[in-house]
């Protein structure tokens, strides 16, 4: 299988602690990675510089053969579907915040019905219908999660970089969400802590 | 027909009067009696020296040197505004400067030969006067939008990267934080507008009325200045940080915290 995200001897210091020293990580089309490891390793800055959030030292990432070039950015960020820690959206009304999200160039994302979000998706992960007329500051952290979740799906891109998406739900609801993931047709690189991820054996585990 | 002169004796009978603060202040346990001397001692020499230098500059009535003296006044205050954000001076100047530059050199030549509609454009009682007072409300509203817009956006780096990611252009996700900064620096301004002469009387009024003028007339300048200062404000922060985005970010969308002063 050819390698589609492809990471060759990455250095990055941060905040005066070396979190990469020649680190390499291949990644093929469809392959399922968890990132674990003790925290302070830097695997929510792993995820940042394949966003370009964050500038290493030296050694390459490539995608599909292309190294990341300073002036098409935004076409890579349309192949990752980013789920953040504590799902940071912006505040104010998360209706808007859909809306805004369909008319941002090159997304598939599609304001559907009353509620925005797709139907089957707010059911299977169990997301009342009515937290969508709220603002986003007044959702819990697993109401946010899961409507990061819901969001990444309906962005319909390649790759979900997914930073521990599963810490505030309960054990159902991990489960599910864990079982989505480890079936889609599309690449998981997923951080968590959670042994949900593991037990599925669906994961390659990356350790550093 | 004008004022009654102020002779600088009874300027200082005026000044008596900043005494008693001194006691009460020690009453209370504070101490800038220093800080008050200072700012007061500063008022009289910098004011002394424009009356000196723009007695001059009104005997000369000169066209270019007029302009000359707008364009450095927008210099210092660029130098002003900088001074007081969290931008690095070098780093953003220039687009400070231009931001300033364009729309108050477009409104005060449009104030003087639209709405007044004096016959030299340049004329030194007019452009000087009326320019320094849109510089004035330019320099506080650009200070107070340009730390909103980046402080907005350096709290919030993670929201901003995950709409970065979810799709938008850098435009896009700085968005709400360029709002609030717009309506930071102009709402006072609109404020005032609704406030203005409810509860006291504005100082250009009072000093055209002082100077001869009767009240009808005073206040059509007023109402002049006011909407001049709103729309030339509202474009110079507009401007400001529309052209300093430009320098403040890197090609992956990222603020340049290495311009920022710590």
């Amino acid at each position: 299988m050819t390698n589609f995200i492809e990471l060759k001897n990455v250095s990055l210091q941060f905040d005066g602690k070396q979190l990469f020293n020649d680190f390499s990580l291949s990644i093929g089309k469809g392959d399922k990675v968890l990132i674990s490891g003790k925290s302070g390793a830097g695997k929510s800055s792993l995820v940042k510089m394949l966003l370009g959030f964050r500038n290493y030292d030296s050694g390459t990432i490539q995608i599909i053969d292309k190294q990341l070039r300073s002036d098409d950015f935004s076409d890579f960020r349309h192949l990752y579907a980013y789920v953040n820690q504590d799902v940071t959206i912006r505040k104010g009304p998360i209706i808007e915040f859909l809306k805004a999200l369909e008319s941002y160039k090159g997304n598939v994302f599609e304001y559907r019905g009353d509620y925005g979000l797709d139907e089957s998706l707010m059911d299977l992960f169990d997301f009342d219908k009515n937290l969508i007329n709220k603002n986003s500051e007044d959702l819990s952290g697993g109401e946010r999660q899961r409507l990061g979740i819901i969001i990444a799906i309906m962005l319909k891109r390649p790759v979900y970089l997914l930073d521990e998406v599963t810490s505030g739900l309960d054990k159902e609801l991990k489960g599910i969400v864990v079982d989505y993931f480890s079936k889609c047709k599309e690449t998981v690189i997923s951080i968590s802590h959670d042994e949900a991820w593991e037990i599925t054996g669906k994961f390659r585990k990356v350790v550093w | 027909m004008g004022a009654i002169r102020i002779e600088y004796s009874n300027l200082l009978y005026l000044m008596v009067l900043i005494i008693p603060i001194f006691f009460v202040n020690r009453y209370i346990g504070i101490k800038n009696e220093k800080k008050i001397i200072i700012s007061i001692l500063r008022m009289v020499v910098q004011l002394s020296i424009v009356g000196i230098y723009l007695q001059y500059i009104f005997d000369l009535n000169n066209p270019i040197l007029n302009i000359c003296y707008i364009v450095i006044m927008i210099g210092v205050a660029s130098f002003s505004i900088v001074g007081s954000t969290p931008l690095k001076l070098n780093r953003v100047f220039i687009p400070v400067f231009v931001s300033l530059l364009v729309p108050n050199i477009i409104m005060v030549l449009f104030f003087n030969g639209v709405v007044v509609q004096i016959n030299s454009l340049f004329d030194a009682k007019y452009i000087i006067t009326i320019g320094g007072m849109l510089l004035g409300n330019g320099l506080s509203g650009n200070i107070v939008g340009l730390s909103t817009y980046y402080s907005g956006l350096s709290k919030n780096v993670e929201v901003y990267n995950y709409d970065l990611a979810l799709g938008a252009t850098r435009f896009e996700a700085s968005l709400p934080y360029f709002k609030e900064a717009i309506l930071v620096s102009i709402n006072p301004t609109i404020a005032s507008m609704a406030t203005i002469g409810l509860v006291s009387l504005p100082g250009m009024m009072t000093g055209q009325i002082l100077g001869g003028s009767i009240p009808m007339e005073a206040i059509r300048y007023q109402i002049a200045i006011m909407v001049a200062i709103f729309v030339a404000k509202y474009f110079n922060i507009f401007l400001a940080i529309l052209l300093t985005s430009y320098r403040m970010f890197d090609h992956k969308d990222q603020l340049k915290t290495k311009y920022l002063k710590v």
